[in-house]
């Protein structure tokens, strides 16, 4: 029997304990985190118990790293608006670093999935960037800066790769850069995001090799999935409303699907890519 | 437009649960019956968090769990528990180091706090969820991963050794 007095005195205890509230963001990103973790020890078990396996994540050229996610867009951070191309717009972070002829934006990631991304198949994380450490800064390249200011927007990490959508004025199209470790691992490719379809490029710079994207995706989209022809499944959340898969063992992709979905997993739009380049034939 | 559940991209099916929805229903729920059984409302803060990262690195497996807000609970109170103790070894080194007692007051009721932290943490926890939350038997045991007579046993040790310290 439980008396009364302590069972007042219980419930004025608990009423007055003050109150915390659960930080949701921080939680994902931190479980993001140890999943990948988990997900790492648990493929290292397999390679040790089966041998010799190239992974998926080695495919890719993916390091593990943790995600700095800027604010995403509709967080209610000010954000300002470039024009990657004509007519196409971009929201990217407020602040802009300048150095040695570029101007670096930072692009926003969209919107976080408010489903379960598990049955998507293994992500391959554009990690956003930080403009700060943008490899192309001071340093000139190719036709360079030039004589004027050049503008990138920094899209993120692709594992070694860092890619960037050029804001060169009279670009008629999208074009994206690309690097790859050592300075003259940077190549672009141009015209995609032609019509808001999905492109398939051949980056030509080896180890470089493919590349399967969409940009500008719309701006509500949370998450692209990408299935090859062998029936493997990538997923990517966009940063500048754009997916960028690429593939740095020099081979290509096949036929591929892309499959764009907003925050509560409905899909968005739907499109394919075909192979495009001189693929090496890897052995 | 067509829904998408995880499983097949295309096909109309329910969605399950997702973490966000399950982590805003559940996020006070554990955590004002934890604050109160540890007396820290920081440190239970802490401890749902860092049960909630555990369940969102391992979600397929915790939402098909039969009480999910029970393994969160519990997996809180174990990390909670662990830090008390590592803080309590902390704070006895340092009064060896420098003689000078480290000691944080709960931030709670003062009155029933005393009384209530003599309680073993494991009794603790059933008196919180029984007499201040007026949780039935069968959930409380659910929650706590324990037998319903077990429950019965530490309320009834609980509530004796309560009444003794506040000389009820």
């Amino acid at each position: 029997m439980i008396d009364e007095r302590i069972r007042a005195q219980m419930r004025g205890f608990v009423a007055g304990m003050p109150e915390r509230y659960g930080r949701l963001e921080t939680v994902v990103e931190r479980g993001r985190r140890r999943r990948r973790l988990r997900q790492a020890v648990t493929g290292l078990g397999v390679v040790v118990a089966v041998g010799a396996t190239i992974g998926l994540a080695g495919l890719f050229g993916l390091g593990a790293g943790p995600r700095r996610d800027p604010a995403p867009v509709g967080a209610g951070r000010a954000v300002r608006v470039v024009e990657v191309a004509k007519g196409v717009e971009l929201w990217v972070a407020p602040q802009v670093v300048e150095s040695g002829g570029w101007r670096v934006y930072q692009a926003l990631p969209g919107p976080a999935p408010r489903f379960d991304t598990d049955g998507l198949g293994q992500e391959i994380p554009l990690i956003p960037g930080d403009p700060w450490q943008f490899p192309l800064l001071g340093r000139s390249w190719g036709g360079g800066p030039g004589d004027s200011t050049s503008d990138l927007v920094y899209l993120g990490d692709l594992g070694e790769a860092k890619i960037a959508l050029d804001l060169s004025p009279g670009h008629a199209t999208i074009c994206a850069f690309v690097e790859m470790g050592p300075f003259d691992g940077v190549t672009s490719v141009c015209s995609i995001g032609e019509g808001g379809e999905p492109f398939s490029v051949y980056a030509g710079a080896p180890p470089i090799g493919a590349a399967v994207g969409w940009t500008p995706l719309p701006e509500e989209t949370s998450v692209v999935v990408l299935r090859t022809a062998d029936g493997a499944s990538f997923w990517q959340r966009p940063v500048g409303r754009t997916v960028f898969f690429v593939r740095v063992d020099g081979a290509c992709f096949g036929e591929a699907t892309l499959t764009v979905l907003d925050g509560d997993g409905n899909v968005l739009d739907r499109g394919r890519v075909t192979p495009v380049g001189p693929c090496r034939v890897t052995p | 437009m067509d829904a998408v559940a995880g499983e097949a991209i295309g096909d109309v099916v329910i969605a399950p649960p997702t973490f966000e929805d399950f982590y805003r229903r559940s996020w006070v729920e554990v955590y004002r019956p934890l604050a109160a059984t540890i007396g820290d409302p920081d440190l239970a803060a802490e401890a749902v968090d860092e049960a909630m990262v555990r369940a969102y690195a391992r979600w397929r497996k915790v939402r098909e769990a039969e009480n999910p807000e029970g393994w969160i609970y519990r997996v809180a109170l174990r990390w909670a528990i662990d830090r008390l103790r590592r803080r309590q070894r902390e704070r006895r080194f340092e009064i060896r180091l420098a003689d000078v007692a480290s000691t944080r007051e709960p931030e709670v009721e003062p009155g029933l706090w005393p009384a209530l932290a003599t309680l073993p943490v494991a009794q603790r926890a059933v008196v919180v969820l029984a007499v201040a939350y007026d949780w039935p038997e069968r959930r409380i045991a659910d929650t706590l991963g324990i037998r319903p007579g077990t429950v019965k046993s530490r309320l009834h040790r609980g509530l004796e050794r309560l009444r003794r310290e506040l000389g009820a």
